[in-house]
């Protein structure tokens, strides 16, 4: 509100001027405001935002959650999603991945093919989730008026060095101003899991030979990574390998050259 | 004659093997498994087990795994990483989809090993396993086989020519610092549009190359090497980082190679950690390439060592030692008590706990390297087991082969006390006048950590009025026994009894009548002191988690023993351990 003096004239375009620049000050705040707020929670990026999200970076953001949620899963389960053969440690259950019941014998190997049986665990876990996203993905995009054809898509997980790489497989056709045609769609996961599937094997290679392993030996090969070795009382011995910068874990068991509490164990 | 005579060897030999079994079931320590299983019921391939344990729907032999031929162990062959998993059964290979070679001692080509060089650096590695590294690193694969261990391969790795291998890419002169090898062997393709020219010891950042990679002020670390390095405007190392040798002050620096031994602070105690100016890090020494602040770049050398650690000591990168809790060795360990093995390693002190029921005991050194001492400490196998059937101290001390010391003051006799040694039992006295008194220590287990500790052993005697002999453990002469004693399961029907009661002893001493009542004893009458039941609970509690004894928590209690004279029962004070 304006106060006016009687008999005074008054310049109400100065008013009006000054009050367009505080409504535009206001506005830039809260831009400000906002987008600090989005930076310091972490939610998304900025180009994100400001950008459509392309249709086939849509399909790769299908692919993103499932796997995570997959390997948040196993890696503290010796790569199992429902372990079988499993030592029970800090409320999780641990899978053996080479084990013996008997005292005094090195012990037999149970997954000899560790990264081969930890990508068909994300597969059967992240496989069907990716298949439901990719549809809901088709849906969204015909309702915008994309012509869509994505025939039945095959999954491929491989792990590889520093990364996981999730192939989306099949004729992807679409259509609007453009047309977009792929015959797959890779996706690259930034993961430590291959090295800690191959450090593990390596373990597990020890402890089926020798009966125990040195982890001094992994961690001055690997100064990025952290093993620990903790046994337990029925002979068990639980691995926790970390990546020292991302605190990545995967934790696996063994059971091998087990002495006995006193001449029988009993 | 004749045939009856060989019927009488057959039922002979036949009787033998028939007694063989009871006798290995009798020797036999820990269950007998009597068939193998291809999977057990709780998940497990390939094991030696109890019939009942096996899964139905799997197979099962009455033999041992080694002996079938779904089970047979075996390596399996990874073709995709080039992996040999050793001791792996059939069925679990072939499920898996590898590759099952008959083979125990590792003499399989597919697994032979190594030297896969992979650029500067170098993987002791099977042949498959090479190819796989070396797709992807996209390096060609170099593959020795005339190279026979570990320590060489590395040592080629950093024996190769390095220099600078100048190139055009999109019609630029541009330069990548690598090895000859890679850079020979790199053909045109992609952006580049010529094939390398090698210049050997020189750095891309050399003014004379001519190059688009020019010095910066920033640095850098390299994989598989410790130092900080300055990195050039390719993104190329270049020399160890010095802040006095920037390109402004000393152009030179930038020209060739500079070993690490003409670098700024070369065998320096710290490996230079922490410092903001000198990049020279040592590993050996604790230090390595990391973040942090320093007068140029953002890199330093970390230090890796490892300060004011749980025992308040400071340790060295890659150090180790033992922790103990409370007494160790000559038969003092407390009950529950456990050893342990801390390592130093990339700044941080992690605990290894060696196998339970002291199955396992923690031995350290330490190493005088020229630039102080350097403690190294590893679990190694409890080798207790067979110090009672030692006789001869030279035998018992015998380090070669078992864990023992020699206990002077006692012996075993051989015979065993006819007290029992279960745990909680106690034998009531029985006044044996007649022949004399019957003193009797039994040993039995040690209880009440929180559990109770120990098994049971009875010193003395006195129940059984008709033996009048000593058995068990008695004074004098030396006894071999374990210096570690190992933990028992005594709160459990197990062997924990059994192993107590050896150190029972019965001591029957002799009196002579005098005219009017009086006595006057003539044998064995030190059984009646208290140094008796000392050196019996001494003994006792060497063999185990048996005894009057301490637990971790240095609470004592006398369950684990039983002390008598003629059938009354004698009060054992915490007094009685220093004997």
């Amino acid at each position: 509100m304006v106060r006016i003096k009687k008999g005074k004239k008054v310049d109400c375009s100065f008013f009006k001027q000054k009050k367009a620049q505080l409504t535009i000050f206001i506005i830039l705040a809260l831009a400000i405001v906002l987008v600090l707020i989005l930076l310091f929670t972490g939610r998304t990026n900025l180009t994100a935002i400001f950008s459509p999200t392309t249709p086939v970076n849509q399909i790769k953001e299908c692919v993103q959650e499932p796997v995570e949620e997959a390997i948040d899963i196993l890696k503290l389960q010796g790569g199992s999603l429902d372990p079988v053969l499993y030592y029970m440690y800090e409320g999780n259950k641990v899978e053996y991945l080479c084990y013996t019941e008997e005292y005094h014998k090195t012990c037999i190997m149970q997954k000899p093919l560790l990264k081969q049986s930890i990508e068909q665990e994300i597969l059967s876990y992240a496989g069907p989730r990716i298949r439901n996203c990719l549809s809901s993905v088709k849906a969204n995009l015909e309702r915008k008026g994309y012509q869509v054809s994505m025939i039945g898509p095959d999954i491929d997980i491989s792990l590889v060095p520093g990364n996981i790489i999730v192939d989306i497989i099949s004729d992807i056709r679409i259509v609007k101003d453009k047309t977009e045609s792929y015959k797959s769609i890779k996706t690259d996961m930034a993961s430590e899991l291959y090295d800690h599937t191959m450090v593990a094997s390596s373990i597990s290679n020890w402890e089926a030979t020798y009966g125990d392993s040195e982890t001094m030996n992994y961690m001055i090969y690997y100064p990025s990574i952290k093993v620990e070795k903790k046994k337990q009382s029925d002979g068990t011995t639980i691995y926790i390998i970390t990546d020292r910068d991302s605190e990545d874990k995967f934790m696996f068991a063994s059971r091998s050259l087990v002495l006995p509490a006193g001449f029988t164990g009993q | 004659m004749k045939i009856n005579k060989k019927i009488s060897i057959i039922l002979g030999i036949l009787l033998v093997f028939s007694l063989l079994p009871l006798l290995y079931a009798e020797a036999s320590p820990w269950p007998a498994y009597n068939v193998c299983c291809e999977r057990t019921i709780n998940g497990a391939w390939c094991q030696n087990t109890l019939e009942e344990s096996c899964d139905e729907s799997y197979r099962k032999t009455p033999t041992s795994c080694e002996g079938t031929s779904f089970c047979k162990p075996g390596i399996c062959f990874e073709s995709d990483e080039g992996l040999c998993m050793q001791n792996t059964p059939q069925r679990v290979c072939k499920d898996d989809n590898g590759t099952w070679l008959d083979d125990t001692m590792g003499s399989v080509p597919q697994c032979n090993l190594g030297c896969c060089v992979l650029g500067t650096q170098a993987s002791f590695v099977t042949l498959t396993r090479c190819k796989k590294l070396s797709a992807d690193y996209g390096l060609e694969t170099d593959f020795r086989t005339n190279i026979g261990d570990e320590l060489s391969c590395i040592a080629i790795a950093a024996s190769q020519d390095k220099g600078a291998c100048v190139f055009e890419s999109d019609y630029q002169k541009t330069c990548k610092f690598t090895t000859r090898g890679e850079c020979l062997g790199v053909e045109q393709g992609g952006n580049r549009t010529s094939s390398g020219e090698f210049f050997l010891n020189y750095l891309c950042s050399a003014d004379i190359l001519a190059t688009n990679c020019g010095p910066t002020t920033d640095t850098m670390c390299v994989d598989g090497k410790e130092e900080v390095y300055f990195k050039d405007s390719c993104g190329n190392p270049a020399n160890i980082y010095d802040a006095s040798k920037t390109y402004s002050s000393d152009p030179d620096y930038w020209k060739e190679i500079k070993d690490k031994g003409d670098s700024c602070g070369y065998n320096d105690a710290s490996g230079n950690a922490g410092s903001r100016s000198c990049g020279n890090c040592d590993y050996f020494q604790g230090s390595i390439c990391g973040e942090g602040n320093a007068n140029y770049g953002d890199n330093i050398c970390k230090d890796l060592n490892c300060y004011n650690t749980k025992n308040g000591n400071d340790y060295k990168n890659g150090e180790s030692w033992c922790e103990y809790q409370g007494d160790v060795g000559e038969g003092k360990d407390t009950v529950g008590s456990r050893y342990f093995r801390h390592v130093c390693i990339h700044g941080e002190e992690t605990v290894e706990p060696c196998a339970d029921y002291r199955n396992e005991v923690c031995l350290q050194d330490d190493i005088d390297t020229g630039e102080g001492v350097f403690t190294e400490a590893a679990c190694r196998v409890n080798r207790w087991r067979n110090c009672i059937d030692q006789d001869d101290e030279e035998d018992c001390l015998n380090l070669d082969r078992r864990d023992c010391f020699w206990f002077e003051g006692g012996f075993f006799t051989g015979l065993v006390s006819e007290e029992s040694g279960t745990a909680g039992t106690a034998s009531s006295g029985g006044d044996t006048f007649s022949g004399g008194s019957t003193p009797t220590f039994s040993g039995g287990i040690t209880g009440q950590a929180v559990a109770p500790i120990t098994g049971k052993s009875i010193f003395g005697g006195g129940d059984d009025e008709d033996s009048e002999d000593s058995s068990g453990v008695q004074l004098g002469g030396g006894a071999c026994l374990p210096n570690v004693p190992p933990g028992l399961k005594f709160w459990s029907d197990g062997d924990a009894s059994s192993v107590c009661s050896l150190g029972n002893s019965k001591c029957v001493v002799e009196y002579e009548e005098k005219l009017i009542g009086e006595r006057k004893c003539v044998d064995n009458c030190e059984c009646l002191e208290e140094g008796y039941a000392k050196t019996m609970n001494r003994i006792c509690t060497s063999l185990g988690d048996c005894g009057a004894y301490v637990n971790i928590n240095n609470k004592f209690t006398d369950d684990g023993a039983e002390w008598k004279i003629s059938g009354d029962k004698q009060t054992i004070t915490q007094g009685i351990m220093s004997g």
